[in-house]
């Protein structure tokens, strides 16, 4: 002990004696911490010195309690004086007759369950103040009603309570309840759980730290009963590294509740539940420890080592009183530097390296006043030796090399990095387990991420654009740590490379700093780049060898660009001046981007999932940039109307000319037909037809919908759709990797030639799956949402109709046209009439409707489907896009027949087996179509006949659902589509209505739409059906060139 | 005084108080909360405290230390389940900060 704390000491007991002065109580407040430490040490102690006594038998028996029950309360008094005084008591009884409890006036309080502390067994009861105690009965219910242990427990004498109440109590020993506490501890605050249980679980959970962290060590309790020199002996295991600081908190916290039963001070209560959860956990590990056989007696010493080595579970045995003593002692001598609640604690500090690379630990003795002392200066005090070599030569054997040869001061070592290293990892967490303080430099186990760092800096007053030129320097960073090609040749020399990242001391590994070596060598010559290479570099296209890529920083075009690109976010366009309608954020958030390509003269991919609103959203673009220029639209016949229709809705005051038919300008008139519009819309194949006339525009913008159209770049589409020159290049589409990276790539390299580099570097560099590649690129050339985005999700209504309008192919429109003359000829005859001339009109619909659905469902010839039909290659594509995105499509068909071979050609065109549920099937089977169907996960179809399927099912599976052809009754459709849009659906439902134009087709949709009224497609005025003359029923039935969508034109 | 006390207290003589009935116990006192837990967590080396100790002054040290340290490593995972069973086992931590 040290001088200092001798004098406190002093101070201490004069106090606690009643003859303290002023002096020594201020000299205990002035180091109160240490004070309080040595107090706690001092009423331990005395606690353990009146349990003795009072096993004493004898005259003096009485008088030896009184002197140290008098100790005791002069200590504890020395301790209040020191400590907050405690809240003041509001009620009093008297639990027994040795124990008074308080009484004074308070309010009803709530019944909880209450738990005492009685001789390690925890008795349970519940009651509240003033209020009725539970009786066993409701004890038991509240008990389960928390979960409380389901057995171990017995009945206890009930526990006395303020006004003559009694609690009627159960206990249970801590080892069954330990569990249980914990838990409570751990839990949330519990209606009905009162503070002494929590607090009980709590003292429990400091027991299960220890044994946790290893601090438990075993010790040999010998009885003070001899018989023939012999003694009862028995294993015990007691908490080490005790926090004394910590008990006294829990002795500040403890309820009152907690000693209602077992009477005791909040120290020696919390000591003992902390000592009996430790004995409860090591019983546990001993029951599953194979032990040796103990000898026959402990007579001798050998005999007693092993017996106590076998009886360490605990169990009493009997051994020879002078040697059970010894042993005893030399246990607690072994063990008494970590028992001790003031042991000194030494501390151990690793200091960063000074410029020359040397790492320094250096130990260090606590000293008054939370001071400290180097070790060495210490240990050469009288006190400091006694109490410090025990926890000097503890350190020596966790950490050798602190006293290592050589060494010219005690407790201090220099290190290596590499052993630094194997300090802060290795040792330092087991000194700190050991119960040392160790203090190191801040450490991350993180592994540093390398990257290449390019610095691009721009010659004043160069040309701006994709040609700049600039300066370029090539440095690496680990995490946000800068190193030249000197320093990473110096790091690759290290056995164990440590780099110093924001504050904290990282490892870096050496195969990283290997490769950045090697990235930085075949950089050596590079010192300039054009704005084109760097903007390729700052989207990972330029490849760097490193797990991190390439960070662009400096001043150049590209910096720029990647700049704006970054703050397009932060500025979405959410009331585009002439767009009529509301965008969703993801939507506002495109336009800006959409703006920022305009503005850069970039192109870009808007790659909204299907259903996300594309074409309103290039719409509100075009809106508020029509003064700049014209636009070209470029879009598959199926949305050629639809984009119409759209820019009629939304941007009612653009000029759109729809550029196609066989009506459309001559390429020699184009010019003049164009000359007002702001818009052109045009379809694949007459932009091909046509390239001369669209070429030789000026256009601001070329917007190609659907652009998986151009996924082939040696293909004749793609090759002469990029002779139309424009500003800004935006193609749209769902599925940017549809069949992988090439894809992403010729629609890049078409909305941007020449800057993602050739296919094969593009494809190689944007390595992991395609999702990678979409998301490194994402917010430049590239803007990317999809449906399963909670945020975009978030915003989307709950089922979205989309209306494809499909071609006719030759084959469509001979037969369509055959079926009608067929119809006009024998109506023609004045013989019919009456209901043979309406059968025959309406079979002629049905007819026309089949046709419109392919010419295998008007008449079924035997040969593949396709290429025969619009409506099916519309299909096709819809399907296909749906699997890319890995969902669930049902595809409904009011023609059995029509569905079953459409069912088989979806599952040779997809590979996937895609079932036909109609009517023709057993109930069973129909079942396990829907549950097969509701089971699977990823992409999958299934084709449903209308009457069948339409109703009844559920098949929240698909959130996808194409009506093939349409009914006259718009509810039925409603109700298919409300297979997958019902209770159980999570998703957006895209719903795709198919239809021909200019056909029977288009006239059902007028009905289903409202337009017309049934009667009106087949009668021009209402009458009947046999009333029609041929050229009425031509115009009824018949095509309508005008509106026809050809197959030729896509 | 005992002879034990007069040893504990070397020199100094005290007056000392008759001997009192301990003090009343407010059944319904409940100071308040403890300080919010912080995580268990699992000892890298749970033997560690038993080494740095040496091996046990007993006529086979290395063997009771072999006893001594299997059993409270066992003890040691059995108390962190305990702790992961009440969510309350300290997840491993990439970062440490400066351990002061």
């Amino acid at each position: 002990m040290t001088r200092d704390s001798q004098q406190l000491e002093a101070a201490i007991w004069s106090i606690s004696e009643g003859r303290g002065s002023d002096d020594a109580l201020a000299l205990l407040r002035a180091d109160e911490q240490m004070s309080l430490m040595l107090l706690d040490r001092l009423i331990i102690d005395a606690e353990d010195d009146l349990d003795s006594v009072r096993n004493l038998t004898g005259d003096e028996r009485d008088q030896v309690v009184a002197d140290f029950t008098d100790t005791l309360e002069g200590l504890r008094a020395t301790a209040a004086r020191l400590r907050p005084p405690p809240p003041p008591s509001i009620a009093t009884t008297y639990i027994d007759d040795d124990l008074p409890i308080t009484s004074e006036p308070w309010e009803p309080g709530e019944v909880q369950l209450q738990a005492s502390w009685s001789a390690g067994q925890v008795v349970v009861w519940a009651a509240g103040r003033g209020a009725q105690p539970d009786g066993n009965d409701a004890l038991a219910t509240r008990l389960e009603s928390i979960g409380g242990p389901s057995v171990g427990w017995q009945l206890h004498p009930s526990v006395p309570l303020p006004g003559g109440m009694r609690a009627e109590a159960v206990a249970i020993p801590l080892e069954d309840a330990l569990g249980w506490l914990v838990a409570i501890a751990g839990g949330p605050e519990h209606e009905g759980i009162g503070g002494s249980v929590r607090w009980l679980g709590r003292a429990a959970l400091e027991g299960v730290r220890l044994v946790a962290s290893g601090s438990v060590l075993p010790n040999l309790k010998v009885g003070g009963r001899t018989e023939n020199g012999v003694v009862d002996a028995a294993v015990t295991w007691v908490p080490a590294l005790l926090d004394g600081a910590m008990v006294n908190t829990f002795a500040a916290a403890m309820p009152g509740a907690v000693v209602a039963v077992g009477g005791g001070n909040g120290r020696s209560t919390a000591i003992a539940v902390i000592t009996a959860a430790v004995e409860a956990i090591v019983a546990e590990s001993i029951e599953r420890t194979e032990l040796p056989s103990p000898p026959p007696a402990a007579k001798s010493a050998m005999d007693l080592d092993d017996t106590m080595i076998a009886r360490m579970d605990g169990t009493p045995f009997r051994a020879n009183v002078g040697l059970a003593s010894a042993l005893s002692r030399r246990l607690e001598q072994w063990s008494r530097s970590v028992t001790e609640p003031t042991r000194p604690r030494l501390v151990v500090q690793l200091d960063a390296p000074a410029p020359g690379g040397v790492w320094l630990a250096t130990v260090s003795a606590p000293a008054p006043k939370g001071a400290l002392v180097p070790l060495d200066a210490a240990l050469r005090t009288e006190g400091g030796r006694r109490t410090l070599t025990p926890e000097w030569q503890r350190l020596g054997r966790l950490f050798p090399a602190i006293d290592r040869v050589g060494v010219s001061r005690r407790g201090q070592v220099a290190m290596s990095q590499d052993e630094a290293w194997e300090f802060m990892t290795v040792v330092a967490p087991t000194l700190s387990t050991a119960g040392f303080d160790v203090r190191l430099p801040a450490l991350s186990r993180r592994k540093a991420r390398p990257s290449l760092r390019l610095f691009a800096e721009t010659p004043a007053n160069s040309v701006v654009g994709a040609h700049q030129l600039s300066n370029v320097a090539w440095t690496v960073l680990f995490d946000d740590v800068e190193l030249t090609a000197d320093d990473v040749r110096r790091l690759a020399r290290q056995a164990r490379p440590l780099v110093q990242s924001r504050g904290k001391w990282i490892e870096v590994d050496r195969f990283d700093v290997q490769q950045a070596a090697a990235a930085l060598a075949s950089r050596e010559n590079i010192t300039q780049l054009t704005g084109a290479e760097i903007l390729r570099h700052s989207m990972g296209l330029g490849g760097s060898g490193l797990a991190g890529g390439v960070v662009v920083q400096g001043t150049s075009w590209a910096n720029d660009i990647v700049r704006a690109a970054g703050e397009v976010s932060m500025s979405p366009v959410t009331q585009p001046d002439g767009f009529k309608g509301a965008l969703r954020t993801y939507q506002a958030e495109a336009v800006a981007w959409i703006g920022f390509l305009d503005a850069t003269g970039l192109g870009g991919c808007l790659a909204l999932d299907m259903g996300l609103g594309k074409t309103p959203t290039v719409l509100a673009h075009l809106a508020r940039s029509a003064a700049t220029g014209k636009t070209l639209v470029i879009a598959p016949a199926a949305v050629v109307g639809n984009w119409a229709a759209e820019a009629a809705r939304f941007t009612p005051s653009l000029r759109v000319l729809v550029h196609h038919g066989a009506s459309r300008a001559s390429n020699g008139e184009f010019a003049a037909e164009i000359a007002s519009a702001d818009m052109v819309i045009t379809t694949y194949a007459t932009a091909v037809r046509d390239v001369e006339a669209l070429a030789a525009g000026t256009w601001r913008t070329i917007v190609l919908d659907e652009a998986q159209a151009i996924k082939n770049p040696a293909s004749d589409t793609s090759q002469q759709l990029r002779r139309i020159q424009a500003t800004t290049r935006l193609a749209l589409t769902g599925t940017p990797i549809e069949n992988g990276l090439g894809d992403l790539w010729a629609i890049l390299d078409y909305t941007n030639p020449g800057l993602v580099g050739s296919r094969p570097a593009f494809i190689a560099q944007m390595s992991g799956d395609g999702e990678d590649a979409l998301r490194a690129l994402n917010g430049l050339l590239l803007f990317r949402r999809t449906k399963t985005e909670p945020e975009v999700a978030a915003e989307l209504p709950d089922k979205i109709d989309e209306l494809d309008h499909c071609t006719m192919t030759p084959e469509q429109i001979g037969l369509y046209q055959a079926v009608l003359d067929d119809l006009v000829a024998s109506v023609a005859d004045s013989a019919v009439l009456g209901e043979t001339k309406k059968g025959a009109i309406l079979a002629a619909i049905t007819a026309l409707k089949q046709i419109c659905n392919h010419p295998a469902a008007y008449r079924d010839d035997g040969q593949p489907l396709a290429g025969r039909s619009g409506k099916l290659a519309r299909l096709e594509e819809i399907v296909e896009s749906v699997f890319a995105a890995g969902e669930r499509i049902l595809v409904f068909t009011h023609f059995a027949t029509w569905g079953r071979r459409l069912a088989d050609h979806l599952t040779e065109v997809t590979g996937l087996p895609i079932a036909c549920y109609d009517g023709s099937l057993s109930r069973g089977v129909r079942d396990k179509l829907v549950t097969d169907f509701q089971n699977a996960t990823g992409p999958g179809a299934m084709v449903l006949s209308l009457k069948a399927g339409g109703t009844g099912l559920n098949l929240t599976a698909a959130n996808h659902v194409v009506l093939y052809d349409r009914w006259w009754n718009p509810a039925v459709e409603d109700q298919a589509r409300d297979r997958a849009w019902r209770i159980g659906q999570s998703r957006t439902v895209v719903s795709h209505r198919l239809v021909c134009p200019g056909t029977i087709d288009e006239r059902v949709e007028e009905i289903v739409a409202g337009k017309r009224h049934i009667a009106n497609v087949v009668l021009p005025r209402s009458s009947s059906l046999a009333d029609l003359s041929n050229d009425q029923l031509r115009l009824a039935l018949g095509l309508r060139p005008d509106e026809l969508l050809e197959e030729e034109d896509q | 005084m005992s002879r034990s006390q007069q040893q504990r207290r070397g020199n100094n003589q005290g007056r000392r108080p008759p001997a009192k009935k301990p003090g009343p116990i407010d059944i319904w006192r409940d100071p308040g909360a403890l300080p919010d837990i912080e995580a268990l967590v699992a000892a890298g080396e749970a033997g560690a405290l038993l080494r740095s100790l040496g091996d046990p002054p007993m006529h086979d040290g290395s063997t009771a230390t072999k006893y001594f340290t299997m059993v409270v490593q066992r003890a040691a995972v059995i108390a962190a389940a305990l702790a992961l069973s009440a969510d309350l086992l300290a997840t491993s931590d990439s970062d440490s900060g400066e351990s002061r």
